[in-house]
């Protein structure tokens, strides 16, 4: 594990022979040969590469601009099973090229080119997102004095998944150095994150080993493993020496990753074969890095695209093919709820993949002759479509006479649950709150304060939603509608509601005051919290239940006061319960937790309570929280 | 208004700190509740359940709580003056306020409510994914019943009514709770989603006459976790297909509670239950030499549970 301070460098492919290779900036714009790297391969070209023992004397090195580097190479990903079954592979092979071609802040500039490029899938598939063409647009890297790779610039022209495979060729040529260790640990970045890289020495060679993962790259940038799940490496990669120019000559990697993620487990099996050719002066790319500058995509990874295409591929995979006539016959046909609510993922993952399909759930959703739950399938199914088309569709069956309310009401429901609600499902909506059928205009005054949660989330202000339903309660003289707007108000979570909702938690009539101390459970000021903990002794139950609804949507640490009252004091054993089925979701929040767990499981007067203190305290942390 | 913000402002000022001496506090005389109440939990790994169920009768002598609730009743010893006194009395004032409010006509309320609450642990976090419960009450200011469904916090639908409400709330099936998440495995772009699916529903039969309330509710909620996962590359007919099944559960509960005159109450609460947890499986599939083939990868066994939790009857005194 220890390493020489000083240690140097190795780039991509720059092997510490012995450990004693440097990296030094060029001193000055001397434009003839001034990336000093001093080298002690020969400048001039050598034809096969010769391997050479680990323990070769110490040099040192430096990397000359014109340095080019050959390699025949061939790398298979195969993407499937963990048992390697139901596989797919992908294979490139060509002629690798290196040659250092400038300096920058950071490192060499190195051109890198996959010359004769063969792509070669297994299976084979019809339209390939990068072709064999793709694979062979040069790239160019920067390699550190450390060995290791901290940028890469590909053209903005070259498809993400062109790029994502020759990172990963070059990845896993990529060797830093250790000094004189015997063996020692470095951090490194590839294709799919951040890793740890076990090397060792091994007799001729250096053998390189992915002792775990501890970041993942994903669209949001690199995050934690954990919050993925789990990554298991099993092999890793064999690499020998070029005596002469300390490049490697070889490099041999087998390699099994395994993600375990939410119950599901997917490996890649990567097979790295690398020939060291020749290593020679190209002098014709010098320069090119600082002309190519202006072609790299400062989005590297250009992941945004592929994450959507596997977002939709995903939502395919569950429509398999269906057709909305297909999906409904389904529905209609299932004996079982497993079977309907099959059919309504189904038609949720159709009407997001393929717009086209709205037109035609909206005709059935409006149709006389369709079945009602069949109708309130597809209103449900629209409003996972999140899409403008759908809210249409579902804002024109609230206006009609000819749709059941039933249908109606989860027509609503969906509007009020889209993640980013048109103006035209928010007029509907405000249509029908004012509805002759009391369920409909109830749901919808529901829904009205959801879509203007969504509209926050997306970005919107919805003062408009948020003036109608204050002044409406207001306006407002019986307790049944007081109680319905403070619901709607609860849902909108809009912070311009608090004062109005504060004001009810004293009102005389119960449910009224139940209602807006539910209505808290999404504000977020401070106070809301003091609030709900003190109100849990308040005198009637379902006042009470409603402080234990509220507290269950929010961080129980600002709570614990209210909790600990819960606990201790409630006279109800199923309140009680209520709170340690929320606190079991928060046993690692803070101490205190687990202290009234404890306190609960040896000190509450019903054994029932206690058992389920005692069972929250032995629940199975979730393995990717821990 | 004015007097409610008070209110309000006084109990966010002052809960926390209260809230250590209450636990202090005299016993409040003069409600009892009584009814069948269930709670079951079930996890394996990154998925699991938590259900909780009940029927509860309850009765409250407005007469007693006035009294057991006077500042004067709860604020003694350390807490009947100075600035710990002040914070006593500011919580004890409003609450013994609202009980002296209605000890007037009968004095008496009483009420009956029941439902299901549940959470679900997916993607390794857990979530509350359903509320659902109807009420009825009598109170000497309020005859009232209602109900509620609730997904992840957010009300779907309710609504309060008189005295009197016979109600099947059905809601279709849809997406309650969606959850997707992106990694690279090697090169290959990997997005995977699990929704939990389902219907819920509640049926209902609430009364609340001059001396009874009845409340006979039946939630009900058939969730499914439905899991797909896509790759962002040119092969895109390899993917993960799964389902796991949530929870299948119904509750049939009843509660029922009778004034027999002066503080004298009779009662009776039941409960029922069918659970089915936890079953399915996740697979491989992937498009090979034109045929489809898939894989298991994870499955689960599935949990069954069946209670008649049977009836819970008495009379009581306040």
């Amino acid at each position: 594990m220890k390493k020489t301070p000083v240690v140097t460098a190795a780039a991509l492919v720059c092997l510490a022979v012995g450990g004693f290779f440097v990296w030094k900036r060029p001193a000055g714009a001397d434009g003839a040969g001034a990336v000093k790297v001093t080298a002690s391969a020969s400048a001039g070209v050598t034809k096969a590469a010769t391997s050479a023992p680990a323990r070769a004397a110490a040099r040192e090195r430096t990397f000359k601009r014109g340095a080019h580097f050959l390699y025949d190479v061939s790398a298979t990903r195969t993407f499937g099973a963990p048992n390697g079954a139901g596989g797919q592979g992908m294979t490139l092979t060509g002629a690798l090229s290196f040659t250092v071609v400038g300096a920058t802040d950071d490192g060499a500039a190195v051109r890198v080119a996959l010359g004769n490029a063969k792509r070669t899938d297994t299976p084979a598939i019809e339209k390939p997102r990068a072709t064999s063409a793709d694979f062979a647009t040069p790239f160019f890297v920067v390699l550190k004095g450390d060995g290791s790779m901290p940028a890469l610039h590909f053209p903005r022209t070259m498809p993400g998944e062109a790029r994502r495979y020759l990172r990963s060729v070059v990845s896993s040529m990529q060797l830093v150095d250790g000094g004189a260790a015997e063996s020692w640990n470095v951090t490194e970045i590839d294709e799919a994150g951040q890793f740890v890289a076990g090397y060792r020495r091994d007799g001729a060679g250096v053998t390189k080993n992915k002792l775990r993962y501890e970041l993942v790259r994903g669209s949001q940038g690199l995050v934690p493993v954990s919050t993925v799940g789990k990554y298991d490496c099993v092999g890793g990669s064999k690499l020998t020496l070029d005596v002469a120019s300390g490049w490697p000559a070889t490099v041999d990697e087998d390699l099994v990753t395994t993600a375990t993620f939410q119950g599901g487990q997917l490996a890649m099996k990567a097979l790295t074969k690398a020939r060291l050719l020749s290593s020679s002066e190209a002098r014709e790319h010098i320069g090119s890095f600082e002309a190519a500058m202006a072609t790299f995509d400062p989005d590297t990874d250009a992941l945004g695209e592929d994450m959507e295409l596997a977002r939709k591929n995903a939502d395919e995979g569950l429509v398999k093919g269906a057709t909305l006539t297909d999906l409904r016959g389904d529905y209609e046909a299932a004996k079982d709820s497993k079977g309907r609510t099959r059919a309504v993922a189904r038609l949720g993952a159709l009407l997001r993949t393929q717009p086209e399909a709205i037109k035609e759930a909206r005709a059935a959703l409006l149709a006389p002759n369709t079945k009602e739950a069949t109708a309130k399938a597809i209103a449900s199914a629209l409003g996972s479509a999140n899409s403008p088309e759908a809210q249409r569709a579902l804002a024109d069956a609230l206006k009609s006479d000819a749709v059941p309310p039933a249908v109606k009401n989860d027509a609503a429901i969906s509007l009020g649950l889209s993640e980013k609600p048109s103006p035209e499902g928010r007029a509907a909506l405000k249509v029908a709150s004012t509805s002759k059928e009391p369920d409909v205009a109830a749901t919808a005054t529901l829904a009205l304060g959801s879509a203007a949660n969504n509209m926050q989330k997306s970005g919107e202000d919805p003062k408009d939603i948020v003036a109608d339903l204050l002044a409406r309660l207001d306006a407002a003289t019986d307790a049944a509608e007081k109680v319905l707007v403070l619901d709607a108000l609860g849902n909108s979570a809009d912070a311009r509601a608090l004062p109005a909702i504060k004001a009810r938690v004293a009102e005389p009539e119960s449910s009224v005051r139940a209602a807006a101390v539910g209505a808290l459970r999404f504000q977020k000021e401070e106070t809301v919290d003091a609030i709900l903990s003190a109100v849990v002794t308040d005198p009637d139950v379902m006042v009470r239940k409603a402080a234990l609804m509220a507290m269950a949507q929010r961080n129980v640490v600002p709570l614990l006061a209210g909790y600990d009252r819960v606990i201790k004091t409630e006279p109800q054993a199923d309140l009680r319960k209520s709170a340690i089925r929320v606190l079991a979701r928060s046993v690692d929040a803070a101490a205190e937790v687990a202290t009234l767990l404890v306190w609960s499981s040896q000190n509450d007067p019903d054994e029932s309570v206690k058992q389920a203190a005692t069972e929250a305290l032995s629940r199975p942390r979730a393995p990717s929280a821990k | 208004m004015r007097k409610h913000l008070a209110f309000g402002l006084a109990l966010a000022l002052t809960g926390i700190v209260a809230a250590e001496k209450v636990a202090e506090a005299a016993p409040i005389v003069g409600q009892k509740t009584y009814g069948k109440n269930f709670q079951r939990s079930s996890y394996k790994g990154d998925f699991g359940a938590s259900f909780e169920a009940g029927a509860n009768a309850y009765a409250r002598d407005y007469a007693q709580l006035c009294a057991s609730t006077a500042p004067a009743v709860q604020c003694t010893g350390p807490m009947a003056s100075g600035f710990m006194g002040n914070i006593c009395k500011a919580i004890w004032q409003p609450i013994n306020t609202q009980y002296c409010a209605k000890n007037v006509g009968t004095k008496m309320g009483f009420g009956a409510y029941g439902g299901t609450e549940a959470d679900v642990r997916l993607f390794g976090k857990d979530l509350e994914i359903f509320d659902l419960s109807a009420d009825a009450k009598i109170e000497p200011n309020e005859v009232s019943t209602g109900y509620g469904i609730y997904v992840a916090g957010i009300k779907l639908s309710g609504k309060r009514y008189g005295a009197e409400i016979n109600r099947s709330v059905p809601l279709a099936e849809r997406t309650l709770v969606r959850a997707t998440g992106d990694f690279m495995l090697g090169p290959v772009p990997v997005t995977v989603s699990a929704s939990a699916v389902g219907s819920l529903g509640i049926d209902f039969n609430l009364a609340a006459g001059t001396a009874q309330v009845s409340a006979t509710v039946e939630p009900y909620a058939e969730v499914d976790g439905v899991f797909s996962a896509g790759v962002g590359t040119s092969f895109a007919s390899v993917g993960i297909e799964g389902e796991l099944l949530l929870a299948r559960v119904g509750i049939p509960g009843s509660a029922t509670v009778v004034w027999q005159g002066g503080r004298a109450f009779q009662y009776n609460a039941s409960l029922d239950l069918t659970l089915r947890t936890l079953d399915g499986s996740v697979s491989l599939y992937g498009q090979v030499a034109g045929y489809k083939k898939s894989l298991e990868i994870t499955s689960w066994d599935g949990l069954n549970w069946s209670w008649n939790l049977g009836s819970a009857q008495g009379n009581f005194n306040l």
